[in-house]
């Protein structure tokens, strides 16, 4: 919503408050200001008129004026087509500095003295009106010869933002009324100079039918030539509206000013009536009210004006439930527009000034009272801060409602017909309180009683925020991503998607057309944008809901990881060797802590003998694998690894402490000779199934190719309640091996 | 007796020969010695005076010359030893999402003042979205947000106010509570991304207990401990779900309030939405007798803020060019 500082001087006296002041007041009484502009034509561009106008002798596009600009007369050779004798425009005199520091100096066209330019309303810094010069009319003030035309052109701009609930505010009348309460300064009277004819209205306009159930209408008519002027044309284009022709202009005008509805037709017979709960004015067309305007109006020099109103609530509730289409009058109508029908088609006429067929026809339907009970103590409570009576009361006749009477603590107020806002003591309130001001509300803590409100969920974050500072400190940078993904691509990798009748309706664009399965695929495409960007160590890390095909959320987190497993430094001689399987297995567990890993069936983008299941408390908790080398083709990615989490079977389980074993470690290691496919987890398996107390842990830690078999080293740590002698060692030791060479395993 | 060899020997090599030269079995000194029964009584009684204190003498310069030459070794060695510690400067990497770390201040200032923590679905329904939030279908209001939908009618959270109600329907005031979440409106542009974050706060008391003030001064200490000594200024404006509402302001960050391209040049920066609880909102759960405020705010629009981040879809993009600039 865009007024400007002259529109707003029509309603209230403005003189000696500064544009500041203004903007300030509007802000501060719930009227946000989003822009300022202030519209300054350049000094020594004065009111001059063409007296004489003729072609250039040497060039056919050109003409040669002779402009009265008061004190003198000055030759200004001018190339726009629409310059004529007698026009008043705008001359940039001598010295005048036009936008983009355009100085005006004496300069000759083709052999022809130029003292000055008449200038185009773009030239002057106006937005652009007309093609050609800018041609004056007194529709902005009397125009003298001479005088700086700044005086009736310059303004300034002040733009809304205008809430939901405040349609009251859709004009710039709308807008001096919050104006006169948060200035406490009275709106000046208006009085409209109409012309009447004789002519009665009953004469060219008949209602045949009404049937209207839901609006208002107050109908005038008037006839001549519509034309527009300069001020209609120069303040539609500073709010920035546009009209289809000049009678439109007129409406939008008067409804940007008043915020009544109003609509034109020809004269003639009109019929009103009420479809499927939609009230339609019918004359030469159709205007569905307060929902979209279909009438065409033709030339024929006699019109009719329609003032209407139609309860927002209602219009809003049946477009929506019949789904209707509509245009800008909705827009006004669903968010209440101005009640004052006389007013608003008073204002056009004034503006239009037609003459006016005698009389109206009005259909206006009463409305009903809106009374609130006013309880001054419920309003402080609201507030916090006892506001006295007397101030309430005073601020509320500001803002036009009507005090019907005052009993103790209750003032009994009519909510006055424009504020369709209004309905209880809340909404009351919060006139009392912008009104009076915040600021001067003094903050107050409150006073509450202390409880144990930590639950799982803060847990939750808490767990999820230990883990990422883990990933941190192991060289990962968190990513968030959308929960949206690409469902094409989604399927082309092999992961579940929603089901089709739980997909989304309206996505945004269509590599967001549905909720995301899994976070690998935005990460992947991280590590390809790192990598285009110049990056050779890229560890990543997201979290966040995931969907399975019914729809149903999980949380996860994911880990990806590519390329060097070190930057670059004088040690690896600028070679870092690249990241691998243990690498990302190592990172994982400094993250989660104490893990297995098991062999995996099949993840989707998974290299099949390089994807492992995590295993963590006997529960698998997610998956980790090298990325398969047909993804990391697509995404231009090799040396690629990830880990994906399901953070929901995570689980946070307290350790318990055991005692700690005071006696030595012993370590023994035995070179086994084992099959290619065994895996070490079946070997561990046995050794694990003899349940030897005094053996601690036992792990791999060396693995060779022998040709068809493997070698491979177990290191063994023995420990007991006492020290271990060497032959209670060796029988640990005999008794293990005894159990691998049944399984045919032998000491290498 | 000449005993300069000690001080001249270079190395710990060459003490040794001397000290064998003058100390050995056959050395000068041995020898001496052994030559004193060749004296009288008298003569040999002095002589090995004498050469006692020459032998005394000889040791303590050894082993002197020993530690200096020890020493010495231990210093070349050392020497030998020197790394140039400059080439070693460490290219760390690895940080926590500015959205995440000013979600976790946020989260934290709140949690420290006893309210509790609440989430809820991000698919959620109309109910919980919008109606039970004075939201009616047809509320011109519901064209501020524009909104996911799926075909089975439900739609993604606009807003966290759901989790809201979904709190006051399963518990009994008194409420203390905040809800940090994602949420999603049908918007992508440079200022706008499909999906967001948002930190809400509902606090719901007995009727007459809860009022603006008090948020007045929640929001104001808060907004302090985020931003520092900044002025905090409230502009009423409209939410559906709270009457009266307002907007909330900082002093500009970035020039003081004086007025720079960041904050338009008003001298303000919005940051805030707030307001009493609407008793329609009240009504929807099924709560009587009760007074609350709530506030909301942008996380994404905190961070930009704290962290001077210009460009709100490079926080999508994974981008290590802006994360490793937090590490």
């Amino acid at each position: 919503m865009i007024v400007t500082r002259k529109w707003l001087e029509e309603f209230i006296d403005l003189d000696g408050i500064s544009t500041q002041e203004i903007i300030d007041t509007l802000n501060r009484i719930g009227q946000e200001v989003e822009g300022y502009k202030k519209i300054e034509i350049p000094q020594n561009v004065v009111v001059g008129e063409v007296v004489e106008c003729h072609k250039h002798p040497n060039a056919d596009k050109l003409n040669v004026c002779r402009v009265n600009v008061g004190d003198e007369e000055l030759q200004i050779v001018c190339g726009a087509k629409n310059v004529a004798a007698g026009q008043l425009v705008p001359v940039a005199k001598m010295g005048a500095v036009l936008p983009g520091d355009f100085k005006i100096k004496k300069a000759k066209l083709r052999g022809v003295e130029s003292v000055g330019m008449i200038c185009s309303a773009k030239e002057i810094g106006l937005p652009d009106l007309n093609d050609g010069i800018l041609v004056l009319d007194n529709s902005l003030g009397e125009l003298k010869i001479g005088e700086y035309v700044g005086k009736y052109l310059n303004d300034e701009i002040i733009e809304l933002g205008i809430t939901a609930n405040r349609g009251d505010c859709f004009s710039v009348y709308g807008i001096a009324r919050e104006l006169s309460a948060g200035l406490d300064k009275e709106l000046k009277k208006f009085e409209a100079e109409i012309e009447e004819l004789q002519e009665g209205i009953g004469r060219i306009v008949s209602v045949i039918k009404n049937e209207a159930k839901h609006s208002s209408h107050l109908i005038r008519a008037f006839e001549g030539e519509i034309k527009s002027n300069l001020k209609i044309d120069y303040r539609l284009a500073l709010v920035e509206i546009e009209a289809k022709n000049d009678f439109d202009k007129y409406i939008k005008y008067s409804m940007h000013a008043t915020g009544v509805l109003l609509i034109g037709a020809n004269v003639g017979e009109c019929e009103l009536e009420c479809k499927d709960g939609v009230d339609i004015f019918k004359c030469y067309g159709k205007y569905y009210v307060g929902i979209r305007n279909e009438i065409n109006i033709e030339h024929t020099g006699k019109y009719i004006i329609n003032a209407n109103y139609i309860d927002p609530k209602y219009v809003s509730e049946i477009v929506f439930l019949k789904n209707l289409k509509t245009d800008e009058y909705f827009f006004r109508a669903s968010r209440g527009s101005e009640p004052d029908l006389k007013f608003g088609i008073e204002y056009f006429l004034n503006e239009i000034k037609l003459p006016v067929f005698s009389g109206d026809i009005d259909l206006r339907v009463d409305c009903k009272d809106k009374i609130i009970n006013v309880n001054s103590n419920e309003i402080n409570d609201i507030i916090g801060f006892e506001i006295d009576e007397k101030i309430v009361v005073e601020i509320l006749k500001k803002l036009g409602f009507v005090i019907e009477s005052i009993s103790d603590e209750n003032i009994r107020v009519k909510v006055p017909e424009f504020r369709s806002d209004i309905e209880n003591i809340q909404d009351i309130a919060e006139e009392i309180l912008r009104i009076y001001g915040i600021d001067n509300i003094p903050s107050k803590p409150l006073q509450f009683t202390e409880a144990d409100r930590t639950n799982d969920v803060i847990e939750n974050i808490e767990f999820l925020n230990e883990i990422k500072l883990r990933a941190v400190a192991n060289g990962f940078y968190e990513a968030i991503h959308f929960i949206f993904d690409d469902k094409e691509r989604l399927e082309k990798y092999g992961f579940e998607t929603l089901d089709e009748h739980l997909d989304l309706i309206n996505p945004i664009a269509k590599e967001l057309n549905t909720l995301r399965s899994t976070l690998l695929l935005q990460l992947l495409e991280d590590v390809q944008r790192n990598k285009a960007n110049g990056y050779k160590r890229i560890y990543l890390f997201s979290s966040g809901s995931v969907y399975n095909k019914k729809r149903e959320e999980f949380q996860k987190i994911a880990f990806v990881i590519h390329g060097q497993a070190d930057y670059e430094n004088p040690k690896n001689h600028g070679k870092p060797e690249k990241v691998d399987f243990k690498f990302l297995v190592d990172k994982i567990s400094q993250i989660f802590g104490d893990i297995t890993l098991e062999e995996n069936d099949f993840h989707p983008i998974a290299h099949p003998y390089q994807s492992a299941k995590i295993i963590k408390d006997g529960k698998k908790i997610g998956v980790l694998a090298k990325l398969h080398p047909k993804v990391a083709k697509d995404f231009d990615i090799d040396d690629t690894y990830f880990a994906e989490i399901e953070l929901d079977v995570v689980s946070k389980i307290k350790k318990l402490a055991e005692d700690i074993i005071r006696f030595p470690k012993v370590t023994r290691d035995l070179s086994l000779v084992v099959d290619k496919n065994m895996p070490y987890k079946a070997i561990f398996e046995i050794i694990d199934s003899l349940g030897i107390e005094e053996l601690k842990d036992f792990y791999p830690i060396d693995i060779y190719d022998l040709g068809d078999k493997n070698s491979l080293t177990i290191r063994f740590i023995l420990q007991a309640d006492k020290t271990l002698q060497e032959n209670e060692i060796n029988d640990i030791m005999e008794k293990i091996l005894n159990a691998l060479k049944e399984k045919g395993i032998e000491l290498r | 007796m000449d005993l300069s060899d000690i001080k001249n020997a270079l190395s710990l090599e060459e003490l040794e020969t001397v000290r064998v030269k003058l100390l050995g079995k056959k050395g000068i000194i041995s020898q001496k010695f052994k030559e004193l029964k060749n004296l009288s009584e008298e003569e040999r009684k002095k002589v090995a005076k004498e050469l006692n204190e020459l032998k005394e003498k000889a040791l303590e310069l050894i082993a002197q010359k020993r530690k200096e030459l020890e020493e010495k070794l231990l210093e070349e060695k050392l020497k030998s030893e020197r790394i140039d510690v400059t080439l070693f400067n460490p290219k760390p990497t690895g940080a926590i999402h500015p959205i995440t770390d000013t979600m976790n201040k946020i989260v934290d200032f709140f949690t420290k003042l006893n309210f509790s923590v609440e989430t809820g679905p991000l698919v959620e329904d109309d109910f919980h979205n919008f109606e039970a939030l004075n939201l009616p279908k047809y509320h011109p209001a519901r064209d501020m947000q524009d909104t996911f939908y799926f075909k089975d009618g439900s739609l993604l959270r606009t807003h966290t106010s759901p989790v809201q109600i979904r709190t006051m329907m399963k518990q009994k005031p008194p409420i203390r509570m905040i809800s940090p979440g994602a949420v999603f409106r049908r918007d992508y542009d440079l200022t706008h991304t499909p999906m967001f974050h948002q930190v809400e706060g509902l606090v719901v008391d007995e009727k007459g207990k809860v009022s603006f003030a008090n948020l007045k001064f929640i929001l104001e200490t808060f907004l302090i401990h985020m931003f520092g000594d900044v002025k905090v200024r409230f502009r009423p404006s409209f939410f559906p779900f709270t009457e009266p509402s307002a907007e909330v302001d900082i002093s500009c960050i970035f020039c003081n309030g004086v007025g720079c391209r960041v904050c338009s040049h008003t001298g303000w920066l919005e940051v805030l939405g707030c307001g009493v609880v609407d008793p329609n909102v009240f009504k929807a759960v099924g709560y009587e007798n009760v007074s609350g405020y709530a506030f909301g705010l942008g996380v994404e629009r905190f961070a930009m803020l704290l962290n001077k981040i210009n460009d709100l879809r490079s926080m999508y993009e994974g981008d290590i060019r802006l994360m490793e600039q937090f590490k």
